[in-house]
């Protein structure tokens, strides 16, 4: 039986493990990429340099997106069950903050909120005043918080709706009538459905994170943008920048994995 | 009528079982919406905004929302490309294929927007000053590789929603892979894929409001020039919010209404 | 126990030799050969797990055999690492057969001519005009041809199953695989989708039928082969075999049936 050389090549290459194969292309195609920018002037000791300061500025940036997340979850909630409630006031409200937040841009709903809030209180007595001037980092927060709590509402009511109806008439078949026991039926199946889209969210907070410069204190992004215009070398800050966001993003993807399989695989 | 009540510690919950209960609910919660809107203006109104400016310069934000629906639909389009080529890459068994489109991927969804755009407008420049763009071109490109990365894992999971039964009916008949990708698949993938795809061209179009900072005179970039001139930036942001807003509303219910015509030429067919 | 060399055998249509499949740890087919003669019917029955599916599914390479041989006609495949030659000998094989799911598996986005003539005119390189000409006599084989303009949705179980078996038959095979037809169907459209199978075998298809229906295997089929834990356990005329099962398996498998019917009999 003739085999083809392309056959035989291929039937060679698959001798070799799966995951070294793929690292091998990695490998390949990052040095291809680096290759190119060298190519077209990057400066790396210019990048080694200001590396480590760079990376040095991460911990607020998680620290931030946990902060958001902390005010995001218990939000989302109390607007899942506004929104799924009998009271029409409660599913109005909650239905109007949820669709005026996923209507807006995040920079607008910052903005205002920065803005918004001290311009408000200079109306009323100092102590307000004192209260509602926010610092920008504490703005973020409270920023990213509420516009990803919009987005988790709806995911929390997804998954509340889900749950099969089938699920309702057992429990109230078995006589089930005491709210903790329904909790522990129906919140659950909810929560499984909506938990693995729900993390992904607080990879997109830890993006959002890189708005907050704009309010005028430089987080990493733009700290990494000050430096970078003044040596002129903004590509390869920016670029530092980048590789640290995509290196959280990353890794934190990977943690919600790990915690998704232990927590979640009985 | 059966309601199914939920206690989740005080909130009663209510899961609707009859439709007609629903719609006087659904009467009352616009109701609701109404008055909470107009409380929020009297409110802002109260404290002292000046709507009568508002009023002055919308017209001035509406001019630039042709531009804004052209910039989202181009990034629409190339997202799709993007996304198109990088699942059909990652889909594929060889590894060649599917780690640079999984390494594309992974770059662009780990990546801020504003980061990118900073670098494809600001950055490249410095680097070689060959690589200059203009800003809807860096906007358009930035918003398209961010965006295909997250379209390429939607259309990835429309193509395995296809039942795996096609594709074993299109390989018994002796179709090959190309063929039977295209002809049954993917035919069958899209229309999956079609209502996840509309809601991002309302994703690329609120996310678009970033390109003003790399320079395009756009909604956001042009109330905000406006407000910072006047020293009626809080005006200005209500009012680019509430134009973003509409026209998120509007492209909502268009686009619901274009997928209810969609399920009925489907269920007739039933 | 049932010889090969009793049979007259013409030139086998399909031979199967050694074929081995296994899914990890459990192995689903064992070191099964087999031969099917031009023109012969071939019930296959079992448990669920009996392996006799992926049997019928290894013949035209849906599933890929760990081990063995596969001859369809002059087409002949055997189990090995997958080159571009294979592939395309696995194509050949496809081409001289064809196969009817259970779950029908039409082409939803295809209306019943289009599910019929996909195969001629993208894979045969037919001529729209000829392919429709073909598409269209098939469906009135299987009593169909009113309904060539309507998609598959709007069809019946068993008037699916009928377009499936005219696309199969579009491609002209040498032989038939035919996995479970009437098991997703409602009791009383299964008559149809057996009598259009009756008539193929009459006409001289050889085919290759994993099914429940014993009705059907006694009526129209050659011969019965019953597998049972990855092997065939006995094979025989269909008649012989149901009345004097040898194994105790067959028997509680006959059994089984038998007990089932006796209580739809019953009602």
């Amino acid at each position: 039986m003739r085999i083809h050389l392309l056959d035989q090549f291929s039937l060679i290459v698959r001798q070799i493990p799966l995951p070294v194969r793929e690292w091998a292309i990695r490998l390949i195609l990052l040095t291809m990429i680096l290759l190119l920018l060298l190519q077209l002037g990057l400066d790396v000791t210019f990048m080694m340099q200001w590396t480590g300061f760079l990376l040095s500025l991460t911990p607020l940036v998680v620290l931030i997106a946990l902060a958001a997340l902390a005010l995001a979850l218990p939000l989302a909630a109390t607007l899942t069950l506004g929104r799924l409630s009998i009271n029409p006031i409660a599913r109005g409200s909650a239905a109007m903050f949820v669709s005026i937040i996923r209507g807006t841009p995040l920079i607008i709903q910052l903005f205002f909120i920065f803005v918004a809030l001290p311009q408000l209180a200079s109306v009323g007595p100092d102590w307000i005043q004192k209260l509602l001037v926010l610092s920008p980092t504490l703005t973020a927060i409270l920023a990213i918080g509420f516009f990803h709590a919009a987005y988790i509402s709806e995911l929390f009511r997804a998954g509340f709706l889900s749950v099969q109806p089938g699920q309702w008439e057992a429990a109230s078949a078995i006589g089930m009538s005491t709210s903790q026991t329904k909790r522990r039926i129906i919140w659950p199946q909810a929560m499984k459905f909506a938990l693995r889209p729900t993390t992904n969210h607080f990879v997109m907070m830890l993006k959002d994170t890189a708005l907050v410069g704009f309010l005028g204190v430089p987080i990493l992004f733009q700290r990494a943008e000050r430096i970078g215009s003044q040596n002129l070398n903004l590509f390869e800050t920016l670029l530092i920048s980048a590789v640290i966001y995509w290196a959280l993003t990353a890794v934190s993807l990977k943690v919600i994995d790990i915690i998704d399989r232990r927590v979640f695989s009985q | 009528m059966r309601n199914i009540l939920n206690n989740f510690g005080s909130a009663k919950v209510w899961v609707p079982t009859r439709s007609s209960e629903f719609a006087t609910i659904l009467r009352h919660e616009k109701l609701v919406q109404a008055s909470l809107l107009l409380g929020f203006i009297t409110m802002f109104m109260v404290l002292g905004l000046d709507v009568q400016y508002m009023l002055d310069k919308l017209p001035l934000l509406v001019v630039t929302i042709p531009l804004v629906l052209v910039i989202s639909f181009c990034a629409t389009v190339l997202a799709c490309l993007l996304g198109l080529i990088a699942a059909l890459s990652r889909l594929s068994n060889s590894p060649i294929y599917y780690v640079p489109a999984k390494l594309y991927v992974s770059l662009f969804q780990g990546i801020p927007l504003i980061v990118l755009l900073f670098i494809l407008y600001f950055g490249l420049p410095h680097l070689n000053p060959v690589l200059l763009l203009t800003p809807i071109q860096a906007g358009i490109i930035g918003l398209a590789l961010s965006n295909g990365a997250f379209l390429t894992e939607v259309f990835r999971s429309s193509v395995l929603s296809v039942p795996e039964g096609q594709s074993e009916a299109a390989r018994a008949i002796g179709m090959s892979s190309r063929q039977r990708m295209w002809r049954i698949i993917l035919p069958q993938a899209a229309r999956i894929a079609l209502p996840p795809t509309a809601n991002y061209y309302i994703f690329i179009l609120k996310d678009s409001a970033l390109v003003g900072f790399i320079g395009v005179a756009e909604l956001f970039s042009t109330a905000q020039s406006i407000g910072q001139r006047d020293f009626k930036i809080l005006e200005m942001l209500l009012l680019a919010g509430a134009v973003y807003w509409i026209i998120t509303i509007v492209l909502s219910s268009i686009q619901t209404k274009l997928e209810q015509r969609m399920e009925t030429a489907y269920s007739r067919e039933t | 126990m049932y010889s090969e060399t009793n049979q007259t055998m013409s030139k086998p249509m399909l031979t199967i030799q050694n074929l081995s499949k296994s899914y990890g740890e459990i192995c689903a087919v064992r070191d099964v050969s087999l031969k099917v003669s031009k023109g012969e019917v071939v019930a296959l029955c079992g448990r669920s797990g009996s392996g006799k599916s992926t049997l019928l599914r290894c013949i035209n390479y849906l599933e890929i055999p760990d081990r063995g041989t596969i001859r369809i006609g002059p087409v002949s495949v055997e189990a090995g690492p997958m080159t571009r030659q294979m592939s395309q000998e696995i194509r050949d094989l496809r081409l001289h057969s064809g196969m009817v799911f259970q779950a029908f598996n039409l082409f939803p986005h295809r209306t019943v001519i289009e599910n019929v003539t996909e195969g001629l005119t993208v894979v045969k390189d037919m001529s729209k005009h000829a392919a429709k000409s073909a598409g269209t006599r098939l469906l009135e084989k299987v009593g169909l041809a009113d309904k060539s303009d309507v998609y598959p949705n709007r069809l019946s179980g068993g008037q699916q199953q009928r377009v499936a078996i005219a696309r199969a038959l579009a491609m002209n095979p040498d032989l038939l695989l035919i996995d479970e037809p009437t098991s997703a169907l409602d009791p009383e459209l299964i008559g149809e989708v057996l009598g259009v199978m009756r008539n193929l075998a009459d006409d001289g298809m050889t085919m290759v039928v994993v099914t429940h229906e014993l009705g059907f295997a006694v009526e129209v089929a050659d011969r019965l082969i019953y597998m049972d834990d990855g092997i065939i356990l006995e094979q025989g005329p269909p008649d012989v075999l149901i009345k004097n099962p040898e194994t105790l398996s067959l028997k509680k498998f006959l059994g089984a049936i038998a007990t089932r019917s006796q209580e739809l009999a019953l009602i």
